[in-house]
């Protein structure tokens, strides 16, 4: 169970240093801070599942309402 | 998917222990099937109520009058999933206002989503004769961890590259089961296959059909034409020729490969039973080879110098996930973005069709006794994921709306942005989080064996990438040129 304790810790630890230091310095850099806002831009969510959760179809199902 | 107790096809038929059936009526009060369909249908018919009583008098008049009108569903501000952060995790949750943005609030509507769906589910318990009081008790704890998902997906750097939040609500889980252990208090709120069902028939209101003809004919041959052809050949393939020992793998890999991911490995994976290792298995090939084709791609495209609409017909065709489409469409431009998004939504389209035809084809060939005839209409009736007539109906009812009412589609799209959208979100990401809960990282191992599926996906995806470059540039460059503009 201590060798469980420690490995779920290790995680944490790990998880937490990642999260909580290496990914928001990264953030910082110029090339990532140049992608998010270009995909700012575009009104593009890159996680996106479905098109209803990108929020640039809006202009593009406008258009095609228009254009009916 | 598959529980302990419906693993038919996979076991000899000396094994099989029949239970005793149970009536469909019997089945409408029990089983999670149909209560998958009374919580989703319930939920819809709220957000749709919501978005009908708020909608202004001169609606319309405005409509007739082609006027813009701009609708919001007033459940918007009460359901919410955390926000992008990317230096403080806390601002996932609340953003204060400044002199560019005003304030950014979502604890209020995951606190408003979790009621929804612990009010929701403990009714559901009840009246099923579950444990209510259990559910109750280990569910904050479940959601609390698909939260912490949630925020760990948030990340600027990790949304920047596709890394959706199913991976995180599986590894979340993943973690606690393989250390710790999970405990047993919270195994009354582990409901995998209720929180996907419930999810997938929310999917199916926005499955719409009148999205179909966005490209005309070229976006069907693109998106309609190539993917079964695709899916039907991977699946034929995995089972002659690499003897992929489970035909569920093999299915769910084939459709998330071939439709659109994720989201159609969900759907395929509760049609055809997977077992849900299978189905985090497929998830994690599909992401890995999205992040790379997302940048590959394109540079392939630009290298052999096809033009904009034939190179986002062809991104859209083939890479799985939806958001990576776009990324990858929009690194083109303007018209290949426009066109690889469009492809890309005519193909999620295909995950209802995608949904019924596995179902159909499970209980009517796969889990048939190879000693018995072909079953009959009742025995087929009696063992189709009732789940899935749900999905179809409630894809065929908010389809009908959207294209025959007075404003249909703004109101439909106010319902789907405003509430169900987010309410399913929350239900794939608290199914992950069970999925990973419930498995041990030695399950599986035995997967990896051999590289099959590896291999699998790989083929098919290559076969995709030919078969769609091909169509693409005969629907967009020869017979219908100019059809992306």
């Amino acid at each position: 169970m201590k060798r469980r304790k420690a490995a779920f810790l290790t995680v944490i630890l790990a998880v937490t240093a990642i999260w909580g230091v290496l990914l928001p310095r990264l953030a910082t850099t110029e090339t990532v801070r140049s992608r998010t806002q270009w995909l700012e831009q575009q009104r593009i969510d890159p996680a996106a599942m479905y098109y209803t959760e990108l929020p640039m179809m809006d202009r593009i199902l406008a258009k095609e309402r228009s254009s009916r | 998917m598959s529980t302990p107790s419906d693993d038919r096809a996979d076991a000899p038929s000396s094994d099989i222990i029949e239970q005793p059936r149970l009536s469909t009526w019997e089945q409408m009060k029990t089983t999670e099937d149909w209560w998958a369909i009374w919580c989703a249908g319930l939920i819809l018919l709220v957000a749709f109520a919501a978005v009908w009583v708020s909608v202004p008098a001169t609606f319309s008049e405005s409509i007739q009058q082609g006027e813009s009108v701009s609708l919001s569903s007033p459940l918007k501000r009460w359901l919410a999933k955390p926000g992008k952060w990317t230096q403080n995790p806390l601002d996932a949750f609340y953003v204060a206002p400044s002199d560019q943005a005003s304030a950014t609030t979502t604890y209020r509507g995951v606190f408003g989503a979790f009621v929804v769906i612990g009010v929701l589910f403990t009714i559901a318990m009840k009246l099923r004769g579950k444990s209510a009081i259990g559910f109750l008790k280990a569910f904050p704890v479940v959601f609390l961890l698909a939260t912490i998902a949630y925020v760990l997906a948030g990340q600027t750097v990790i949304k920047a590259y596709n890394l959706e939040y199913a991976l995180w609500a599986l590894l979340v889980g993943l973690v606690i089961s393989n250390t710790i252990g999970t405990p047993r208090g919270l195994r009354p709120a582990i409901m995998t296959e209720f929180f996907i069902k419930t999810g997938l028939v929310l999917l199916g209101a926005e499955v719409l059909m009148s999205r179909l003809m966005a490209l005309g004919i070229p976006g069907i041959g693109v998106a309609w034409v190539v993917t079964p052809i695709v899916l039907i050949s991977t699946f034929i393939f995995g089972q002659k020729v690499l003897k992929i020992p489970s035909k569920s793998l093999n299915m769910v890999i084939s459709a998330d490969m071939s439709v659109c991911g994720v989201s159609a490995a969900i759907a395929t994976a509760a049609s055809c039973r997977a077992k849900k290792e299978e189905l985090s298995l497929a998830i994690g090939l599909s992401l890995s080879f999205t992040v790379v084709m997302m940048i590959v791609l394109p540079l392939a495209i630009k290298a052999m110098g096809l033009p904009d609409d034939v190179g986002g017909a062809w991104l859209g065709g083939t890479i799985d996930a939806t958001g990576a489409v776009a990324v990858a469409g929009a690194t083109l431009g303007e018209e290949a973005l426009e066109v690889a998004a469009t492809v890309k939504m005519i193909q999620n389209i295909l995950i209802g069709v995608t949904a019924f035809c596995v179902a159909t084809y499970w209980v009517t060939y796969v889990e048939k006794r190879s000693d018995a005839a072909t079953p009959g209409v009742g025995e087929i009736w009696y063992r189709f994921p009732k789940f899935v007539l749900g999905f179809i109906a409630a894809s065929v009812l908010f389809s009908t709306l959207h294209a025959s009412m007075t404003g249909g589609d703004l109101m439909i799209e106010a319902m789907i942005g405003g509430s169900t959208k987010t309410l399913r979100g929350w239900f794939f990401c608290l199914a992950f989080v069970c999925i990973g809960l419930e498995t041990n990282f030695k399950q599986l191992l035995p997967y990896f064996r051999g590289g099959k599926p590896m291999i699998l996906y790989v083929c098919g995806q290559s076969l995709n990438l030919l078969l769609t470059l091909i169509m693409a540039y005969l629907m967009f460059g020869v017979l219908f040129a100019g059809a992306g503009q």
